[in-house]
């Protein structure tokens, strides 16, 4: 059996297991399959590790092939894989050195580890320092360029345009301190963001979610049975053989 | 470039200005006239960098004048303050847990409504059971219920209480149980059995060494579960699997793009209530202030205000932008 029908097999096992579970009455054999759900929560949280791993090869494989052929943004390659590594061996250091093998039992005992003071440094800095300034600075830029998306592509050229623009308005000043216009603005206008939230956004939501559930199904079936492009049961697959 | 063509007009007209100052005020009332029409059309090419750098300013400008504006109320975070407050009289089941869901990126949005929320429990006594989901929170884990801990201490100190009922003991009013791997499978084991899906808390100590976790087995003995995220899918995977027998009551504080999804499970009763990104977690502080006399925390109002002139100035440039597509087209058509 090809690699690609394992794949399909394995997932049409699994897609069948959470089937039965969810729809066979307890006397039916529903209980037998509940009792095995702790197993399968642990395999699957193993399969989460394995994929760590798998995740760890695969970043060595791309990033130091590119670096021994010297090939296109190799000194980045080599900026990662040293911070990949240092970050790796001060996290191990700490966890070795004070976890008991025979009492390891995840991540749990991993914490419990009392860092270092150079452990200590290392992660203010990697993760307060650099980590997390970056990521708040990155997703800060979002503002400017919503400010920019807004003056720009904002236009009113229709009824409808117009329409989403006042309740966006709305929305917005609705849900902002009003130093100087709180006296001077009428109360009913708070009310409209409330009424345009409650009411018309939450029929909306209601098809957009009924619609985007329905397109989940489709494409669960689709994954389950390996019916998606390149799949084993799909047109030129050659099914289950 | 926009901006090199403007600053050579600028530099030209002052030029002309200086050579021949009489001549130029001549063309000032009919320059005056043209102006507002000018003006717009300007604008409708505005240099998308002019942009930035307003933004920056209105961003800038508030909190370095230390500017600070009380927010509305929200209706929707004082249904979550309401049910905390009535869950000491309501039943035997007390205990909340708040999952910190969020990362640096939404942490200026949801580490206001995180502190808001644990400090609410820390004063009012009502156990609260803090984790998260996400690797990246471990630290806010740690370092929010620590701010909390300060304001409520505080808060009592300020109320006149006797020093023994001041402290928030940690393992008696709340707990720390850290980062759970697993997504999904961590809150359908926390749901079916917590004592085997975690051990011990965050420093490794065994879960039953806690009072606050003694006699708590499953989803079952949780009165509340209040989800703080920005994440899109987590609110969602807390309402499908976070229920054993009875029916757990959950809340949501998030970021203010998810809103809008957000209300269907409000109206639906399935949230009960909802802190609506920043404006929902200064609502909320500014309620514990009203009702509790927890001061409120500055920062937030802070960051709140900052938000009103940023969201003042989208709300400005829609208004003008539409003027200048509106006279920019007029010009078109009359071309």
């Amino acid at each position: 059996m090809s690699k690609r029908r394992i794949i399909a097999v394995v997932t049409l096992l699994g897609g069948v297991y959470y089937f039965l579970k969810f729809f066979l009455p307890p006397d039916y054999g529903g209980r037998a399959l509940e009792s095995q759900w702790a197993n399968v929560s642990r395999f699957w949280r193993v399969m989460g590790s394995v994929m760590i791993g798998l995740g760890v090869i695969n970043i060595f494989r791309v990033y130091g092939r590119k670096v021994v052929k010297k090939a296109r943004e190799w000194p980045e390659s080599i900026a990662l894989l040293l911070a990949f590594m240092g970050t790796i061996a001060v996290g191990l250091v700490d966890v070795l050195k004070t976890v008991d093998v025979s009492t390891f039992t995840g991540v749990q005992a991993a914490q419990a580890a009392e860092p270092s003071a150079f452990t200590s440094i290392y992660w203010d800095v990697m993760f307060n320092g650099v980590l997390m300034s970056f990521g708040a600075a990155i997703f800060s830029l979002l503002g400017f360029y919503i400010t920019q998306a807004a003056f720009r592509a904002f236009r009113v050229r229709s009824f409808e345009a117009a329409l989403i623009m006042a309740s966006a308005v709305f929305i917005m000043l609705g849900a902002l301190p009003m130093p100087v216009l709180s006296d001077v603005l009428p109360e009913w206008l708070g009310g409209i963001r409330t009424w345009l939230l409650t009411g018309v956004n939450v029929g909306v939501q209601r098809a957009v979610l009924v619609g985007s559930l329905a397109a989940g199904l489709i494409m669960a079936v689709r994954m389950w049975f390996s019916l998606d492009r390149g799949g084993a049961m799909a047109d030129g697959g050659g099914g289950l053989r | 470039m926009t901006i090199r063509r403007d600053i050579g007009a600028l530099v030209d007209w002052w030029s002309r200005f200086r050579d021949d100052p009489r001549a130029e005020l001549r063309r000032l009332p009919g320059a005056l006239r043209r102006f507002p029409k000018a003006l717009l059309l300007w604008l409708g090419g505005l240099d998308r960098r002019i942009i930035y750098l307003l933004t920056a300013l209105a961003l800038i400008i508030p909190l370095s004048c230390e500017l600070m504006y009380a927010p509305p109320r929200m209706a929707q975070a004082e249904k979550l303050f309401d049910f905390i407050e009535g869950m000491k009289e309501r039943d035997e089941r007390s205990l909340v847990l708040v999952s910190v869901d969020w990362g640096p990126q939404t942490r200026s949005e949801l580490e206001p409504a995180t502190l808001a929320v644990i400090k609410h429990c820390m004063y009012s006594r009502v156990p609260v059971v803090v984790m998260t989901l996400v690797y990246a929170a471990q630290g806010f884990t740690v370092e929010i219920p620590r701010e909390a801990i300060d304001a409520v201490e505080k808060a009592r100190r300020d109320a006149g209480l006797p020093e023994d009922e001041v402290k928030v003991v940690y393992g008696r009013d709340w707990i720390n149980i850290g980062y759970q791997l697993g997504s999904v499978n961590a809150v359908r084991g926390i749901a079916s059995d917590l004592p085997s899906q975690v051990s011990t808390d965050v420093n490794g100590t065994p879960l039953s060494d806690f009072p606050i976790m003694r006699d708590v087995a499953n989803a079952d003995d949780f009165g509340l579960m209040v989800e703080i995220t920005g994440y899109v899918g987590f609110a969602n995977m807390w309402l499908q699997w976070f229920k054993k027998e009875k029916p757990v009551y959950i809340s949501l504080a998030c970021t203010s793009v998810s809103v809008p999804e957000s209300y269907a499970y409000l109206d639906s009763g399935q949230f009960v209530g909802l802190l609506e990104g920043m404006p929902g977690a200064a609502g909320y502080d500014r309620k514990l202030e009203e009702t509790l006399g927890i001061p409120h925390a500055e920062k937030t109002y802070r960051a709140m205000t900052q938000q009103m002139f940023g969201q003042a100035l989208v709300v400005i440039l829609v208004v003008l932008g539409n003027l200048a597509y509106v006279v920019g087209r007029r010009v078109k058509e009359a071309a």
